[in-house]
């Protein structure tokens, strides 16, 4: 019964699309305690952190109420917190929706699909060459609890195979056109211990538990 | 949670009209009666005959590699089903040496995965791997679209091919598997002797039936590999220590497993194994008879093999040599592309 209604809700917002577009601005930010991630020499916390390069992918973009959804049509998009950390997507009117669900990276059936271009294309860096699979959020800057020269830190999160598939599904509140999402930095370091694990650079089970903490650090501002 | 965006999915799948498979635009390659269908999708990559010809030029042209030595064909030659003859592992720019042997290139569209341990899931996005190796052509897609959007030549090209001159990385890689996707192997003497138009001869048709009793559960007809991965016993290379394909799933019981290869064209494609340790055939059947070293991932078919007699050997390769395709390796459409070779403006001009 519930799957109907919702097959019913997905087909009328579909003719809604053909008909009148609205727009939801989605934007996206980093903090720690406050202090806005906003360029590549700024220090944050006790270990002195500063972060040289955060990008990610977001995808699978569903906006929900009472069981209906709206789905955005290829929902990938790639976020950079030094350069791109909005998009807008396509919206139909008068669709109340209380919920946003998102993939944070992207699912293990677009990794086996072959090239995609835009956002996805393999040359801008979010794509393992050695091995297939998009990386799903890049990481990187320094700590003085990194044992690695210069005190870097990298963490490449990705993998699509199972048991180690590293998308993680984030369900958020949201109810308006104006969407802004934040990552809760402190809270992502809090629980890394850098001077043990100052990269990981492939998939596997350490990549999928960074993944879903990451994942838990996402909120709604 | 899942199954609701599932239904979502599905629901407007179905609405678009997408998801229905259609096999595209086959015009342009014949695929052979009899086969199971390719893996490849080609409605997401519609063939053309531009779009082959321009990834015949990149996959010849040298301005793939960081310093524009080597491309593609160094270590994958027409004439020997598109591998690097005569050389155990591969050398990449500045003679850099490689850990496995250069795999033939041969019916790709049938191909589930690819490299020895499967590492690439699909033929658009295999290049990525030979074109970042630093052993290999030690460069970045994100380069090579560089270097390519500052030539006429191939500005011209990517025009033709796609409706504007912009080169992206994923046109680069959409054209490069247009043209491996025409690499189809589907004449030797086996491939007519199945159509009725030729006989196997009287030791070729024995060593036939030694194939399929010892060969054929992981040499499947008429790919002549199950695209599968397997320990066929070898013994372990120590200053190598290749793990296979457990490297790519983390599963130990897939140490020391690699990808079944095609024996099409097998003549011609020597040396033999991921490491290229074998020089000849003889070798490889030696290997089976007695070289097999038990381990718990070893293929249980190994231990099945039947003992083979010195004639019934000879029967066997007299079989594997009915798997070579002249038509294949001496087809010009699959050569260097010599008219349009003018290195003293860019390596292809015209």
């Amino acid at each position: 019964m519930r799957k109907s209604a919702l097959i019913i809700g997905v087909f009328f917002t579909i003719i809604g699309l053909s008909q009148r577009q609205n727009l939801i601005h989605i934007s996206f930010e980093a903090e720690w305690e406050g202090k806005k991630l906003e360029d590549k020499l700024q220090f944050f916390g006790k270990d002195s952190i500063q972060i040289t390069e955060f990008r990610f992918y977001v995808s699978n973009f569903v906006f929900e109420r009472d069981g209906t959804g709206f789905l955005e049509q290829d929902s990938y998009h790639l976020i950079d917190l030094f350069v791109k950390t909005n998009f807008e997507v396509q919206f139909p009117p008068n669709f109340p929706f209380d919920t946003l669900e998102f993939y944070l990276g992207i699912d293990s059936l677009t990794n086996v699909d072959g090239v995609i271009g835009g956002d996805m294309d393999p040359t801008l860096g979010m794509y393992w060459t050695w091995q297939s699979g998009y990386i799903n959020l890049k990481l990187e800057g320094k700590s003085i609890q990194s044992p690695k020269p210069k005190h870097d830190f990298q963490f490449h999160l990705g993998g699509y195979l199972p048991p180690f598939l590293a998308a993680q599904k984030i369900r958020l509140p949201a109810n308006s056109n104006q969407i802004r999402i934040g990552f809760d930095l402190k809270k992502f370091f809090e629980k890394l211990d850098i001077q043990k694990t100052p990269t990981i650079m492939s998939p596997g089970k350490e990549s999928v538990n960074l993944s879903k903490h990451a994942a838990e650090c996402f909120y709604i501002k | 949670m899942k199954s609701k965006t599932i239904i979502f999915t599905l629901v407007l799948f179905a609405f678009m009209g997408a998801g229905i498979p259609v096999k595209g635009d086959l015009k342009l390659i014949e695929i052979p009666a009899n086969w199971p269908d390719p893996v490849y999708d080609f409605k997401k990559n519609p063939l053309s005959e531009k779009g082959i010809a321009l990834g015949r030029f990149l996959f010849y042209d040298p301005i793939l590699s960081r310093d524009s030595t080597i491309s593609c064909s160094s270590c994958h030659l027409s004439f020997t089903a598109f591998t690097h003859v005569d050389h155990a592992l591969s050398h990449g720019i500045e003679d850099r040496i490689g850990i496995r042997n250069s795999p033939v290139l041969i019916n790709l569209a049938w191909n589930k995965s690819f490299m020895w341990d499967g590492a690439v899931n699909h033929i658009e996005v295999q290049p990525l791997a030979p074109i970042s190796n630093p052993l290999e052509m030690d460069e970045s897609l994100q380069q090579v679209a560089k270097k390519l959007s500052k030539n006429p030549f191939y500005k011209r090209l990517f025009n033709e091919s796609f409706g504007d001159n912009e080169i992206t990385g994923e046109r680069i890689l959409l054209a490069l598997a247009q043209f491996q996707l025409t690499l189809i192997s589907s004449n030797s003497k086996y491939d007519k002797v199945q159509r009725g138009e030729l006989e196997f001869s009287e030791q070729e048709a024995k060593g036939y039936q030694l194939f399929r009793a010892s060969c054929a559960s992981c040499h499947q007809e008429p790919l002549f590999t199950n695209g599968g991965f397997a320990n066929n016993g070898l013994p372990v290379d120590t200053i190598l220590n290749d793990i296979g394909r457990m490297k790519i799933s983390l599963n130990p019981s897939d140490s020391l497993k690699f990808k079944v290869p095609t024996l099409r064209n097998i003549e011609f494609s020597f040396p033999y194994m991921h490491d290229g340790r074998f020089k000849s055939l003889r070798q490889v059947l030696d290997h089976y008879e007695k070289g097999i070293q038990p381990h718990p991932t070893l293929n249980p078919e190994m231990k099945s093999i039947k003992k083979m007699s010195k004639e019934d050997k000879v029967d066997l390769l007299a079989f594997l040599l009915t798997l070579s395709d002249k038509e294949f390796l001496f087809n010009p459409k699959f050569g260097f592309p010599r008219k349009n070779f003018n290195p003293s403006e860019g390596y292809f001009n015209n």
